[in-house]
This record gives structure tokens, C-alpha cells and sequence, in this order.
């Protein structure tokens, strides 16, 4: 039974301008949003800083909590900003780890780092079709095999895609229009 | 997909497979599964030497939805995931909104209370299933039966709060919303304390030989493992590492609270279960010194915060008073709007962290919401953990990670 957690040793900015510290050239940009550090890096030092965050003394970042990616189909060239989060448990400090890859690109894996990436990228290479090169059981986690299409990319329709084995549903269901079920449709109304 | 591509998907290392060795194929609806979950195991006799956890038959691409709907929409899809604990689900959805917004420290005390009660009282409901059901895996039948009569009782206190027993959708953005608890809900809950009983369970199954029998020694997750695995929650105090997030960066009121946080060292079935039944005995004690601290708050104590551009007005003003009712139209049609940026948060749920990451692009809907799970991250143990151990071991196993199929899936 405990009572009592480790304070924080050091703060929010102090970890920002460590991390730039480890990082070097690879380091492109740190704040402090909402209270949590937030650092942005070159996606080539993904792995090299994850063993830094990991073993430095200072920071001891012993968990990879989460994995998770954001489409912005606007910026060509670099669509898809990785995010990773960091936890250190024996210093009670969160970090926030960003970096930004192509469509169609990929990033080396940190499942030899942290094995919590194996599943956390296994997600994210299935929903937004990132590749991460060394992994270990580079499959789809929650989509089954096969699947066509990545569903958390901005432009996959949420209502998802038309399946060849619902043909025969298309042809009981697909002719209907929507307006059809207003007696008086009001006007300007559309289907969207 | 045709015959012959889905029997070589299932048991596509199988031409890899030795003459002593057999694969067994758990699922996908193995009642020991919890849900839709097949396992793809490799056993060699009776030993594990290789297990697959094959997931996502519950993908519903919630947070694909939740990006389609306004904010205050999304609530109601967070409680079908971790649909044991609706309320905790609840209630991290819309902290990380609430920190989004940058409005933390604007929530009334009684909201918070009132999270935090809540959220303890789901925490027991989540922990009652698990009881239950994971003694019935390992033998046990009347286990089950005890403890869902005590989680009846508590569905009971949130069918008064707000209406529902389990997908809840209770609270809202800046604080209870517009429905607050009963006025006696308070003394429900306290005569609920008062004839609440874990000491039946407790004698049930702790020093129960074959339980023991059953999970001592069994399922070892090294301290080392269960750090690089990411686990959270009971699956991590199991291993002997005290990290809780409601004393680590208390929320709500729990800094206001007085409880401890049960550790096991020793990694096994049994020490995660140890955890989750002291958890329970400490909820019991947050969830009463909460009731005391809104019993000591004044009757016309606020429940909301003073924000009309978040909280709707009293639904009795709307039809007689022209700016409630303006107030009421601007909130349905364009709802809550946070400011551009990010925000991550994440609550100490009943099966570990359950974390929102939340992107805003200024509008109504939320750009980006991805949901950290704790299931899905901490079923992925599973791959190492079962191996060596005998395939009722990994049924003993898959219990006291306790997931939840449809936060594992989303």
C-alpha cells in the first residue's frame, strides 16, 4: 500500500529543452501546451531518441504509453504527424513526442525499444496505412487481412466503402433516394 | 474472401509447426474470451509456446465517429466502449475536452465530487464483472452470482443519478450538465455503503486452496515486462510498480481524498487480483468521505460552471425567457467550441489508463479524437505472458488482465 507519488523532479519546460539537449539536429520545434511538453523531431531520429528518452538518466522515460497519428491532407508532402506519448513512472514527467512523415512513407519501429509499440503501431500503420520498417508482425491488429483502405484518413468516407458481398443488399436498398421519403421535400433540402 | 484465403489467414503458421506440436484455435467466442476474441494458440502437450490474440470483431470505428459528431455527441460513444464503467468513460472524455479548453479549474467542487463518486462507484461495477466472471473461468459459479447482485445495487444508484443503468452518458462539458443527481441520492448512496458487502467475496475466494491453487505462481508478468509493455492500472500494480494517476497528478477531487493505492509485488494472477479487490475496498472508502464533502457544501452550491457559451440554460427558462432560449439554439446547432490546439488526458480507469487525445481545429467537431485504451494496450502482454504456461493458465490469465472487448476493438 502506497499513499504518496514522486513529485515531478523537473518541469514542463525543463524536459522541453532537455529533450532538445538529446535530440540535436534531429530537434525541430518544443512548447508547452495546455501543461504538457510537446516536441517535435525529424521522423528519421524516432528510434535513436526513444533509447535516449528511455536510458537518460535525467528523464528515465520508461513507458511508451501511446501511438497514435493525425491526417492534414493539406500539407503535401507530410501528411500524417506521428504522435507519441512518453511516461516516466519513477519521475512522474509526461512528454509528448511529434513527428511528421508522407503519404506513403514510413518510420522505423520502436518495438525493440518499447514492446508496448508492437500493438500501439500495428494500430496505426492499419488505420492510416503508416509503415514501420523493422517491425516484428507487421500485420493489420483490428481491420481483418485483406481490408482495402485506412479509415481514420481524412479523406476514407465514414460511411465506409461498398463491399461486393453487399451487392444484393445495394439492390434491395441502393435505388432509394432520401427525398423520396418526404411527401414535400422543403426546398434547397439535399441528401447531404 | 474465399475458403481456401481464410483457412490459410487462420492457421497460417501451420506447415512451421513440429510433429509434437498442435495449434489450437480459443475463439472467437470462447465464453472464457470475455467477447469476441480469438486466440491462435501453439501448444506443445499441454505447455503454451506461442500464442496470437486475434482482435477487432467489435470495430465500430468510434473514433472515425466521434470525429463526426459534435462534441457533446461523442459522449454518448464513449460509455459503449468500457460499457462495464460508463461513467468513467464519461467522465475522461470530457476532462480532456475540459483541459482543451483550458477550463480546469473553473469546474465547481460539486461537479467534481460528483465525478469522482461516480467514477469510484463504476469502478466497483467494472471490478464486480471481473469477480465474477474470473472466478468463473476458474471454476467458481456462486462468486458470479454474489457479485452481480452487489453490482445491481450499484446500477440501481445510477439509474437514480441520471436515468441509465449502463451507457450512462452522465455529465457534461463544465460540469453535471443540466440534470443534476436527486436530492436524495446522497442518502442512496450512503444506505447503499451501509449494506454494501465485499467481505462475502473476500472470504469466497482469497484464501479459497483452489483459487489459489489456480492463480498463485500463474501468469508471471515481470516488472520489467509490464513497464515495456505499457500497462496501466491493476495489471501494473500486479508487478510491484505504484504509479496511479489519481495520486500521481490527482483530478477531480481526489486530491481532497484520503486513500491508498494497493501494490503487489509478486506479478501473478493473484497478485492482480489482490490489487483489484483492495481497489475495491478503497472505493468504498472514496466514494463515502466524497458523500460527506456534499453533505458539508451549502444547498445552493453551483453543479455547473458559469459558462453559458458551454453549459445550456435551466429547461425550465427556455420557453418564457428570449436569451435562455438563444442560448439553448446556439448550443444544439453549433455546440461547444474549443480553441485551436491539442490535448491529451488521461484518468486512472478501472482497467488501467484510459487516455482522449484530442486535436481541435476551432470548429464544433473534434478534429482528431483518438482514445488510448487501457485493454487494447494491456492485452498485448498476452504474447509473451502465456507462453510456458498451461492453456488453463492462459484462461486464468486473459481474466485477470480483465479487458473489455469493445475498448480493446473501439
Amino acid at each position: 500500500m502506497i499513499s504518496t507519488a514522486p513529485t515531478p523532479t523537473i518541469d514542463a519546460a525543463g524536459i522541453v529543452s532537455r529533450v532538445r539537449e538529446l535530440a540535436g539536429e534531429a530537434f525541430e520545434g518544443g512548447r508547452v501546451v495546455r501543461g504538457d511538453p510537446v516536441v517535435e523531431i525529424s521522423p528519421d531520429a524516432i528510434p535513436e531518441l526513444a533509447q535516449a528518452l528511455r536510458d537518460d538518466a535525467e528523464l528515465r522515460f520508461e513507458q511508451l504509453i501511446d501511438v497514435t497519428a493525425v491526417h492534414w491532407p493539406a500539407d503535401v508532402g507530410r501528411e500524417f504527424e506521428l504522435v507519441y506519448q512518453y511516461r516516466s513512472l519513477s519521475n512522474n514527467l509526461f512528454l509528448r513526442v511529434k513527428a511528421r512523415v508522407g503519404d506513403g512513407g514510413s518510420v522505423a519501429t520502436l518495438a525493440h525499444t518499447y514492446q508496448s509499440a508492437r500493438w500501439l503501431e500495428r494500430e496505426v500503420h492499419d488505420l492510416f496505412g503508416i509503415g514501420f520498417e523493422g517491425h516484428p508482425d507487421p500485420r493489420r491488429v483490428l481491420l481483418p487481412e485483406g481490408y482495402e483502405g485506412h479509415p481514420l484518413r481524412k479523406d476514407y468516407p465514414v460511411e465506409g466503402p461498398t463491399f461486393p458481398e453487399d451487392a444484393h443488399r445495394n439492390d434491395l436498398f441502393g435505388n432509394l433516394d432520401p427525398d423520396d421519403f418526404w411527401d414535400d421535400p422543403p426546398a434547397g433540402a439535399s441528401g447531404s | 474472401m474465399t475458403a481456401e484465403t481464410g483457412t490459410a489467414s487462420m492457421f497460417g503458421d501451420v506447415e512451421q509447426v513440429s510433429e509434437n506440436q498442435m495449434v489450437l484455435n480459443m475463439g472467437p467466442q470462447h465464453p472464457s474470451t470475455h467477447g469476441v476474441m480469438r486466440l491462435l494458440i501453439e501448444v506443445d502437450g499441454e505447455t503454451v509456446t506461442k500464442c496470437t490474440p486475434d482482435v477487432g470483431y467489435l470495430h465500430r470505428g468510434v473514433e472515425k465517429l466521434i470525429e463526426t459528431h459534435d462534441y457533446r455527441g461523442g459522449i454518448t460513444l464513449t460509455d459503449r466502449m468500457d460499457y462495464t464503467a460508463g461513467p468513467s468513460n464519461n467522465m475522461g472524455y470530457l476532462m480532456a475536452i475540459e483541459k482543451l479548453m483550458g477550463m480546469e479549474d473553473e469546474i465547481p467542487l460539486r461537479a467534481k465530487l460528483l465525478r469522482t463518486a461516480v467514477a469510484e462507484l463504476s469502478r466497483l461495477a467494472s471490478h464486480h464483472i471481473w469477480i465474477g466472471t474470473h472466478a468463473l473461468d476458474i471454476g467458481a459459479m456462486s462468486a458470479f452470482l454474489w457479485s452481480l447482485r452487489e453490482r445491481e445495487k450499484i446500477l440501481y444508484l445510477f439509474e437514480q443519478a441520471c436515468g441509465a443503468r449502463l451507457t450512462t452518458s452522465f455529465m457534461r462539458v463544465g460540469g453535471t450538465g443540466p440534470h443534476d443527481v436527486p436530492e436524495s441520492w446522497v442518502e442512496n448512496v450512503d444506505a447503499f455503503l451501509d449494506s454494501y458487502t465485499l467481505d462475502e467475496l473476500n472470504s469466497l475466494l482469497t484464501g479459497n486452496e483452489i483459487f489459489q491453487s489456480r492463480t498463485r505462481g500463474v501468469g508471471v508478468i515481470p516488472a520489467e515486462q509490464a513497464l515495456s509493455y505499457g500497462l496501466t492500472g491493476p495489471p501494473l500494480r500486479g508487478s510491484g510498480i505504484d504509479w496511479d494517476l489519481r495520486k500521481a497528478r490527482p483530478y477531480a477531487a481526489y486530491d481532497m481524498i484520503d486513500f491508498e493505492i494497493p501494490v503487489f509485488p509478486e506479478g501473478d494472477v493473484y497478485a492482480r487480483y489482490l490489487v483489484r479487490l483492495n481497489e475495491m475496498y478503497q472505493a468504498t472508502r472514496i466514494v463515502r468521505q466524497c458523500m460527506e464533502h456534499l453533505r458539508d457544501l451549502p444547498p445552493d452550491a453551483p453543479s455547473n460552471a458559469d459558462r453559458p457559451d458551454l453549459v445550456p440554460p435551466d429547461v425550465g427558462r427556455v420557453p418564457f425567457d428570449m436569451e435562455a432560449m438563444i442560448n439553448h439554439f446556439k448550443l444544439v446547432m453549433h455546440g461547444v467550441q474549443p480553441p485551436v490546439g491539442e490535448a491529451y488526458f488521461g484518468i486512472e480507469g478501472p482497467k488501467g489508463e484510459l487516455g482522449y487525445y484530442f486535436v481541435s481545429d476551432g470548429s464544433g467537431m473534434p478534429y482528431r479524437c483518438h482514445v488510448r485504451s487501457p485493454s487494447f494496450v494491456n492485452l498485448g502482454v498476452m504474447e509473451d505472458a502465456a507462453v510456458g504456461g498451461l492453456i488453463a493458465d492462459t484462461v486464468a490469465l486473459i481474466g485477470s488482465i480483465d479487458i473489455v472487448l469493445g475498448e480493446v476493438d473501439r
